[in-house]
C-alpha cells in the first residue's frame, strides 16, 4: 500500500484513512475470542490503534499482550 | 545542523511508519525558547516553499501558538478544497487565536466529510472528532454527541471516547 501511495503522491490526510481501513479489515479477520500482541511506542490519542484496531480487537473480545 | 536534524524529527517522513500515532509535543516542550522561535520560522518557510501542505506543520505552529503564522493559516484555510485539510487548519487556527468563525468552518467540513458516498467516510469522521475537541465548546460537543448512537460502530465509539478525552483538555 505504501508504494502506491508514494506512486500517486497520496498526501497523508487522504493516505490515513486508507490505512485505517486496511486495518479494519486485519482486525475484522481476527477470531472472536483471540489473542495479538501489541507493540506500541507511546501512540497518540488519535492513533490507528486506538481508534480503529482496539475498539473492534475488543469488540471480538480478543486478548492483548503487551510487549 | 543539528537544529535541522532535531526539526526533521518533529515533522518526520508523511508515511504510515513516521506518522501512524504520531505526536511531536514532546520533542516540541523539550525545545529551548530560541530553539522554538527557530523552529516557528523554519515550519512558516515550509509552508511557503513547499509544493505540497502538510498538516503536521500546521498543527505544529498552532502548538507552537504562532500568532506569526496566522495570515498564512487564515490563506491556506481560503485556497484548501479537502475538508479534512480545512478542519484540521480552523482548529488549529482556532487554537492560536481563539477565532469563533473557525466554529462554524470547521462544524460545515464535518458535514462535507459526513458523506456515505464516500468509501472512507467513517474513518474521515472517526479522525475529525479528535480534532474538534479542541474547540472545547458545549456546542460542538453536542455535535459530536449526535453520532454517539450513530450505526457505525467505529464512529460510535469514537465519538464517545472523543467526548470523554474533551473533558481532560
Amino acid at each position: 500500500m505504501q508504494n502506491l501511495i508514494n506512486s500517486k503522491n497520496i498526501p497523508w490526510e487522504d493516505a490515513k484513512p486508507m490505512w485505517e481501513r486496511l486495518s479494519a479489515k486485519w482486525a475484522q479477520g481476527i477470531p472472536n475470542g483471540g489473542t495479538v500482541n501489541v507493540y506500541l511506542n507511546n501512540p497518540s490519542t488519535s492513533s490507528i490503534w486506538d481508534t480503529i484496531e482496539r475498539p473492534i480487537l475488543e469488540s471480538k473480545g480478543v486478548n492483548f499482550i503487551f510487549r | 545542523m543539528e537544529i535541522e536534524n532535531k526539526f526533521e524529527k518533529i515533522i518526520p517522513s508523511k508515511d504510515y511508519k513516521h506518522r501512524n500515532g504520531f505526536n511531536n509535543n514532546n520533542i516540541v516542550d523539550n525545545l529551548s525558547q530560541s530553539e522554538k522561535k527557530e523552529l516557528e520560522d523554519w515550519l512558516i518557510e515550509k509552508l511557503l516553499i513547499d509544493r505540497e501542505l502538510d498538516t503536521l506543520i500546521v498543527e505544529t505552529l498552532a502548538y507552537l501558538k504562532s500568532n506569526k503564522a496566522l495570515p498564512i493559516l487564515n490563506n491556506l484555510l481560503k485556497t484548501s478544497s479537502n475538508e479534512m485539510v480545512k478542519l484540521i487548519i480552523s482548529t488549529s487556527i482556532f487554537e492560536i487565536s481563539h477565532d469563533n468563525m473557525m466554529v462554524s468552518i470547521a462544524i460545515s467540513s464535518l458535514k462535507n466529510i459526513d458523506n456515505i458516498n464516500d468509501s472512507y467516510y467513517v474513518f474521515k469522521i472517526t479522525s475529525a472528532f479528535y480534532y474538534l475537541i479542541k474547540f472545547n465548546s458545549v456546542d460542538v460537543n453536542n455535535i459530536i454527541r449526535e453520532y454517539t448512537h450513530h450505526k457505525e460502530y467505529l464512529i460510535s465509539y469514537n465519538a464517545q471516547r472523543a467526548l470523554r478525552l474533551s473533558l481532560e483538555i
